[in-house]
Formats: C-alpha cells, structure tokens, sequence
C-alpha cells in the first residue's frame, strides 16, 4: 500500500492524543492492537458477535472490529488499559478479581468495558438489565454467574464511591 | 490435618489481575517488530485432488515473502483435499491485505472427487472413501475383554484383545433379566468445539532457536511434537504460552497428525524457518469454524434389569464421527457411561462396541469430556425410559445402580491398565442434593399428569468422567523455588485454559510452605523456563500436577527448615515456616528471617535460593492401595445434573432452562473456580437448545454456520446455571482429598435435557439439537418432512 493513500488520524486514546496514518479498510480493533499498543481489546470474531474488542468511543461501548478507524478522526477512545489509575485497579476490575469473573480472560475486557458503559448510564441495574447489558459479549467458558456478581459488585462499589 | 489457610479458599487468580488490566499477553499480542502475516487458501471442495497449482502471479505480488504450496512445503500442504477448507496454499506478506490480494492470484485446477456427508452415509456400502484404502468406517483398535476377576478386590487380572470391550457373558445376562429396555439410531450432532480465542501462533527465529507464540494445553507435549513436525531438533523449540484464550480440549495441538487442526504451527514455523522474519499466522473465526468438531455420533442402548431395577446387563454400540480424520481418542470414552464405569455397581455382564467414522466434514477434535458426553446421552436416556417402564422414580433407578467408592472402572483406558479402583463417587449425594434443590420428591409429576399450553418438565442424568490416566506417559514435574526475602516461586507447565490449575497450584505450595497465598509466584510462560508436565487432558491437572506441586513443596520445605535449623541449633522438626521466617512450633517467638537461614551471600556467592523438586510419574504412591502396584485406585469426575425447563406446546419453544449441576469434588480447592467448572454446563445447553448442528450444504460441502451469528452460544440472557459443590472427603489419590473437575459439567446435559422435555410433554427426542419442529413433530402438531433414510 502506497503511504499515500493513507489518512492521517488523531484519536484520543485512554487520554493520550494519538495521530496515526490508516488505510481506509483498516478497523479501530486493528489499529488500536497494531498501532496504539493496545492489545487489550481482543479480537474474537471480528464480526461484531461476541464483544470481546468493546472500547468505549465518545462513552458509547462498541465493538472495535465493527467500526472503521478513518471514522473515529477527533473521537475520545477508553480501552481496558486506559482503567487503572496509578496501580489503583478501577472498582470494576476489582469486582472481577474479587468474584473470579475471568476464567480463561480473553472476554474480560470486552465485558468490564460493557459493564462500564452500563453502570455509566444506569448504576443500580437490576439483575435482568445486568443480562441484558452484557447480552452481546459471548463468554465461552459461561462463567456468567460469577460475571454477573461481578457486575452487582462492581456497582455497589462504585456507587459507595461517590 | 491443621487448619487450612490458603487450599480452600476461594482466593484471588493469580494471574487474574493481567487478565482484567489487559496486560496479559495471549498468542496474538505478541506483536513482534517486522512481523510477516499469513494468509492460508483453502478448499472450496469436501473431496478432491489438486491437479496443478500456479503461484506465479501470487508470487510477483509486491510485499509478498512466500508462497507455500504442496510442492515446496510437502510438510504443511497435500496434494489431496478433504474437507471445505482444508489447506491448498499460504501466502506470507508484509501484510495481511498484501496476503489477501496474492490469495486471490493462486491459481488452482481442481480433480472433484465424490464426497460422504454424512455418517449414513460414510457407512453405506460402496460409499466414497474419504481416505484412499481407508474404510470409513473402523473399530477401536483397543477392544478387549476383561476376566479372572478377583474376588476380594473385584479386579480384573486379564485382559484379552477381542471385537469389543467388556466382560461377563452378554447373551446370558439378557437372557437372565426381568426387563430389557432397548433404544436404537440415538444421535448426538456434530458440534464444533468452542474456544473464545481461535487458532493461531506467531513463529520467531533468534538465530538459535524457534520460539512459538502460541495457546497451549501442554507446553511440552505440543513443542516436542512440533519440532518433530519440522524436522528440528526438539531443543531448537522454545513453545511461549503464558495465556490461552479457552481451549476446552479442541486446540490441544499435534502437528504430527494432518488431520489435526493445528496446521497454523507447521505453516509459521516452516515460513519463518525459511524467512528468518516473524511470521504471525492466526487463523479468523470462520477459519476456527472449520477446525476441531466434537460429539456427533450415533449409538444402540440395551439395558437388563431384575425386577426390583437392578441393573446386571448392558450393550452399547456407538460411532463417533472424526470428519476428515482428526481425533480418534474420544470415542473410547462412551465407555464410560456404562456398565464398566458409571453402572459398575451392579452390572455383571457389559459389551461395548466402538466406532469411528470419517466424513468429508470438518475434522474432529477432543471436547471437554471426550466421548463421555455422548455415551451419557445414549445411555442416561435409555435409563430414564427403564424407569418410565418399571414404574421407578429416575432418581431412584439411578440412586440404586450408580457407581460406588470402591467400584471397578473397567472402561476407562486398557491401554495403561486392566481395571482400577474407583477411589470416591457420591453420584447418590449429588442426586439427593439436587432433587432436594428443586423439591423433586413434591414437584415431579408424570407427564400423563401435565396439561395446559405450557408444560413444565424436570429431568435428571448422572455422568461419569476421566481424570487423567495413571500410567506411562502421563507424569508431571515441578520446582518450588524459596527466597532469602521470604517469597516462593512454582515452576512448572501447567497449562491455564480457564479452568484454574495456575491459581490452585500456587494455594497448594502456599499451604505446605505456611506462606501466605500472595507470597507465592509462578513461572509458567514456556517450555524453556519450566520442567515437563502432561497436557491438561481429561482433567488430570489437579490429580497429576497436584502431587508434583504439593511433593516439590514438601522438598524445598525440608531444606528451608534444615537450613534454619543449622542457623538456630536446633533440629529441622521443631521448625515451622510462617510469613516472616521460620519459627520453633513450640514458642512462635522464637526463629529467624529466610534471609538469615540463607546465611550469608554476596553477588559472588553464598545461597539466592532453595529449589524443591518432584516428578509424579504418576500413579503416585497414594494412588495405590495399600501400595500395591496391582491395585491403582482412579479419580473420577462424578455427579449428578438436573434440568427444569417450560415447553411451549403449541409453538415447540422452550423457556426458563434451568441447570442444577451437583459433582462431587471431594475437596473443593477453591470454592469459587469449582463453581465456574460446573457453569460450564452451558455448553450443553448450547447443544440442546440453540440448534447447534453440523450444517453442510449437501450439494457443495459447505459449512452453512461459519460465524458466532448463525452458530449459537448461550449468553448471559440465555438460562441460569445452579452450582452445587458436594465435598466427601477421603479420596486418597490427592494431598488434599480433591478429585477432577472440570468436563464432567460437559456430560448429562443432553440427556437431562430430553429427559426434562419427556417429563414435559411426553415426548421422547433422541436425535439432538432439540429443536422447537422436533418437539411439534413428537406432539403431532406438525408432520416429519424429512426425507426416510
């Protein structure tokens, strides 16, 4: 691909504006692993099925392999690197380590990403509207109860916070 | 035994706090500097040969490094195809749009053979061999009749190949029994193995040595089979695995065998070999769709029973279908749902006879419970109709001839031993306990009994599963390593898939050192900085690398304790190791620092660490009776599964599933990991109840389902599991009384499933997916439009 034909993007990355050349066709999961060193957001199905690249853009939670990166110029990007602050684990992480919501952890942080995004929007969810929220991240190893106190957990911790 | 402190607890993952940061580095974020990209071509026939190839304009394409084809690379490509999607050629490029735009370019002229589809078919006669000279269809190649039993212990002394497996006298037992219930043409679909992560590796050359990025369920197994898949020497192989992303058996690797999906570490390993680049080969999700399927096979049930249920007599035929080769170990583990394992009780006379089959679809791989699943689900159907025809509770019927301590596994694997001692059940606990959580003695009626649109329906199913082989080959080793500044590191492979075995590992050395959990490190990253351990296979990691961890421990004790000992004058038994040193048992006031046991050290001298070391060639001594070498006692994963569900009937829908899974772990190391264990059971559901189904088309061998959208796993939204952890403990064959978990959650759903829409609605299903046309068809709400076979 002649360099040219590339575009130069900023994104602002877990706070840190980043400004990037992308090919057209080049996703946001792409270029946040390949480019941003952020390979928190795991690729799974690359077809928006199973959530494991959830990032948030602009406090939204979607997908990374389902956007195009040349689209998100000027776009505020949170990924689960961006959570810890200082060695201080975010509530919700501490939430997952407390009530085992990793098992094998390639869904994790799609699914702590989703949950952010949730608890950002609604903070005492009720357990149908926890299921509903996390409905489109798959967890192959079903570990959806331990992930769900995770989710109950992490909610009253952040809810004490404030 | 003293208080525990550490085992038993549920405490934190030890690598849990880089899973949940996004730190942790699986295969694919080892994003090496000028790493090469590959794109593999792939058949888009079931069966045919390949007549020529030409790679020129694919090779002239700027930016790409390699074109691999069966001519150059005989070791990573056929010349014969066997399945849609099988491997034709592979590009290797700057990048992968570089890779994807020369794929396009290769030219191929194709010889179409005549494809099987289906196991009907493959087993017809005159029908199409999928492997030239290769019968479809083949028994297993360990069939063998066990006799002589013992009296006293009940074991088996002899051991003859035969045609089938078993023991006693088959047509006698028919003959003698008061009931005989039978049940033909069960089927379980083929399903594809579920891993979150897909397939792939990145292959690095240092100049020395070939290091493989990749996920792994046995380091050391894996590279050893990959560097002779190379035609390397094994010591040029570094395999790198810190994390894998799911495994569930299916991406155990073997290079060695081409019809095991795991050609990605052949064809990276051979470009970089070549290229002297990295060389990243990942394998996308529909790519993983064709690769590793499980489960699907078919099987004839006949149960005797006395009068009073009694089971004396089984006979089991069962085919297990491999695709286009792929794993053959499986299908032996039906035995396990039989008389020689999960009705030993009571059962005099059993005959087991094993299958496998090829086909022109996607090639198998091991599945979490290996055959077991789909031996419970012929058998554990069979039983809940002896049930239904004797007039006996399910529960009952299952509670009188299940398994006991002590009972004889005679089914698990001839190949390593004759028979073995069953060293804990609790099937009957697991049962009670799960009948109690759904009120069954007052809320189970008949089908006759149910009326209404919406039926509700409650079944059961017990299961049966491995836990690791004693025996040759299946040995584990570990180094505990003890600090001066009072910390301690494991070493060892065990692989993580999930399932726990780096955090339970680490509580067991914390427990027999006296630190604290979060003292203890591990180093598990590749085969270069660790000692050899077995795959995790049937769920041994707990049993086999359980003892190496806890012995290695023991060892590194010992010489931490001497070494105080010598500091403090005093002898090594009065000693005990706490968080700030070691202390004399009897007055904790007095002992001293590690660091002053350790004694003096310079950069140029003096003791940095204390290394203990253990290799459990298993059986470990424990695992004998009365260390009789004759006498192996076998862990078993054990328990029982409940299924509630609501059955729509006039839509076939069905609703509130819900999963009540009850094992019996002897001793939960950590409550919370066993718990997820048994959620795994979901993935039962997904068989039942998402239509999840082999899809080919018939007319070109295309796989209709090749994504997460058309091929279903539950979600959160999709039905509830209920864990019950049962602990007896007593099973000697681990320093902690735990026993295996983890496939057994994988084994009755199925049967407890159909079990559950017969309890609803009276209708029996035995071909699975249970889908809402199967349930309206056994209603006679609508017709069967399916074509006879």
């Amino acid at each position: 691909m002649n360099e040219n034909q590339k575009k130069l993007i900023h994104l602002t990355v877990n706070g840190e504006v980043q400004s990037i050349a992308v090919e057209a066709h080049w996703t946001l999961s792409k270029v946040l692993r390949n480019d941003c060193g952020h390979t928190g957001a795991k690729e799974a199905c690359g077809e928006g099925a199973c959530g494991a690249c959830t990032v948030l853009i602009n406090g939204v939670a979607v997908p990374a392999c389902m956007v195009l990166a040349v689209e998100q110029d000027g776009k505020d990007i949170e990924t689960v690197e961006g959570l810890a602050k200082d060695g201080e684990l975010h509530p919700i992480q501490e939430a997952w380590l407390e009530e085992y919501g990793a098992q094998c952890g390639f869904c994790s942080p799609g699914m702590i990403m989703t949950t952010k995004y949730l608890l950002s929007k609604n903070p005492d969810p009720t357990d149908d509207e926890i299921k509903e929220a996390l409905g489109g991240n798959l967890c192959i190893c079903n570990n959806y109860e331990h992930i769900i106190n995770a989710v109950r957990s992490a909610a009253k911790k952040m809810r004490e916070q404030v | 035994m003293a208080e525990l402190t550490s085992v038993g607890k549920s405490v934190r993952q030890k690598d849990g706090r880089a899973r949940v940061t996004g730190e942790a580095k699986y295969y694919a974020d080892f994003i090496l500097p000028g790493m090469l990209q590959t794109r593999i071509l792939r058949s888009p026939l079931p069966a045919a040969d390949i007549i020529s190839i030409d790679t020129t304009e694919a090779e002239a394409h700027p930016g790409v490094r390699l074109v691999m084809t069966h001519e150059n690379y005989p070791k990573a490509f056929r010349k014969s195809l066997y399945y849609v999607g099988d491997l034709v050629a592979a590009v290797v490029a700057d990048d992968e749009t570089i890779a994807e735009e020369a794929m396009a370019l290769i030219k191929v002229e194709y010889d179409k053979k005549k494809p099987v589809m289906s196991m009907e078919d493959a087993i017809k006669e005159g029908a199409p061999q999928v492997f030239e000279g290769v019968d479809n269809e083949q028994d297993w190649a360990f069939h063998a009749i066990m006799s002589d039993r013992d009296p006293e212990t009940g074991l088996f002394k002899t051991k003859t190949p035969a045609e089938y497996n078993g023991f006693g006298d088959i047509e006698k037992g028919f003959a003698e029994a008061d009931v005989i219930v039978e049940q033909k043409g069960l089927k379980y679909a083929y399903c594809k193995g579920p891993a979150m992560e897909p397939r792939g590796c990145t292959a690095d050359f240092d100049g020395t040595k070939l290091h493989m990025y990749t996920h792994s369920q046995g380091m050391h197994d894996e590279k050893l089979c990959l560097a002779q898949a190379l035609g390397i020497p094994s010591s040029m192989v570094n395999y790198v695995s810190p994390f894998t992303g799911s495994s569930f058996g299916g991406k155990n690797a073997f290079p060695l065998d081409r019809n095991i999906a795991s050609h990605y570490l052949v064809v990276a390993g051979l470009a970089c070999l070549d290229l002297k680049k990295p060389v990243h080969c990942p394998y996308s999700r529909e790519e993983e769709m064709v690769s590793g399927w499980s489960r699907g096979s078919m099987a004839n049930v006949k149960i005797g029973f006395k009068k009073d249920g009694t089971l004396t007599t089984m006979d089991l035929a069962h085919w297990q279908e491999t695709g286009a080769g792929g794993d053959k170990y499986p299908a032996k583990n039906a035995m396990l749902a039989t008389g020689s394992v999960m009705y030993s009780h009571n059962c005099q006379h059993q005959r087991g006879k094993i299958r496998y089959v090829n086909t022109n679809r996607f090639p198998a791989a091991g599945w979490q419970g290996y055959g077991a699943p789909e031996g419970v689900f012929a058998v554990e159907t069979t039983m809940d109709i002896a049930a239904e025809q004797m007039g006996m509770d399910p529960v009952e019927i299952r509670k009188m001839n299940c398994m006991r301590t002590g009972d004889i596994d005679s089914g698990w694997d001839p190949l390593v031993y004759k028979s073995a001692l069953i060293s804990s059940s609790g099937i009957r606990d697991c049962l009670d306990a799960g009948a109690e959580r759904l009120d069954w003695k007052n809320t189970w009626q008949h089908p006759s009994k149910k009326t209404g649109r919406i039926r509700h329906g409650m079944g059961v199913a017990i299961f049966a599963m491995g836990a690791g082989r004693p025996g040759p080959g299946n040995s584990s080793e570990a180094m505990v390593k003890i600090y001066p500044d009072g910390s301690a590191a494991l070493v060892c492979a065990v692989a993580d898939i999930g399932q726990g075995q780096h955090t339970v590992q680490c509580q067991i050395v914390a427990e027999v050192l006296g630190l604290p959990y979060k003292k203890i490190g591990l180093v598990c990253h590749d085969t270069d900085s660790t000692p050899f351990a077995t795959l995790v296979a049937n769920s041994c990691g707990t049993w086999i690398q359980g003892w190496a961890t806890y012995e290695a421990a023991v060892d590194a004790k010992r010489q931490v304790l001497k070494l105080a000992a010598a500091h403090l004058g005093v002898v090594a038994e009065e000693l005990s190791i706490g968080e700030d040193g070691i202390f004399m048992t009897a007055d904790p006031s007095k002992g001293c620092t590690f660091a002053e046991a350790f004694g003096v050290r310079g950069h140029y001298g003096g003791i940095h660490e204390v290394t203990g070391y253990y290799v459990n060639n298993s059986p470990h001594p424990n695992g004998l009776k009365d260390g009789k070498e004759d006498q192996v006692y076998i862990p078993k994963e054990k328990g029982a599964q409940f299924i509630s569900l609501d059955v729509d009937t006039e839509t076939g829908m069905l609703s509130n599933i819900r999963v009540t899974m009850a094992q019996n772990v002897g001793k939960a190391l950590n409550p919370k990991i066993v718990e997820g264990q048994l959620c795994t059971s979901r993935h039962g559901v997904d068989n039942a109840a998402l239509g999840n189904d082999c899809i080919v088309d018939k007319r070109n061998g295309w796989l209709m389902t090749p994504n997460w959208v058309d091929y279903r796993h539950t979600t959160s939204m999709d039905c509830d599991v209920d864990p019950i952890v049962i602990e007896k403990p007593g099973d000697p064959t681990h320093p902690f009384g735990a026993t295996a978990c983890g496939e057994g959650a994988a084994c009755p759903t199925l049967a407890a499933f159909s079990n559950a829409i017969f309890n609803a609605t009276g209708v029996r299903i035995i071909e699975t997916p249970f889908t809402p046309e199967s349930i309206l068809i056994g209603l006679g709400k609508i017709q069967d439009k399916r074509r006879k076979k």
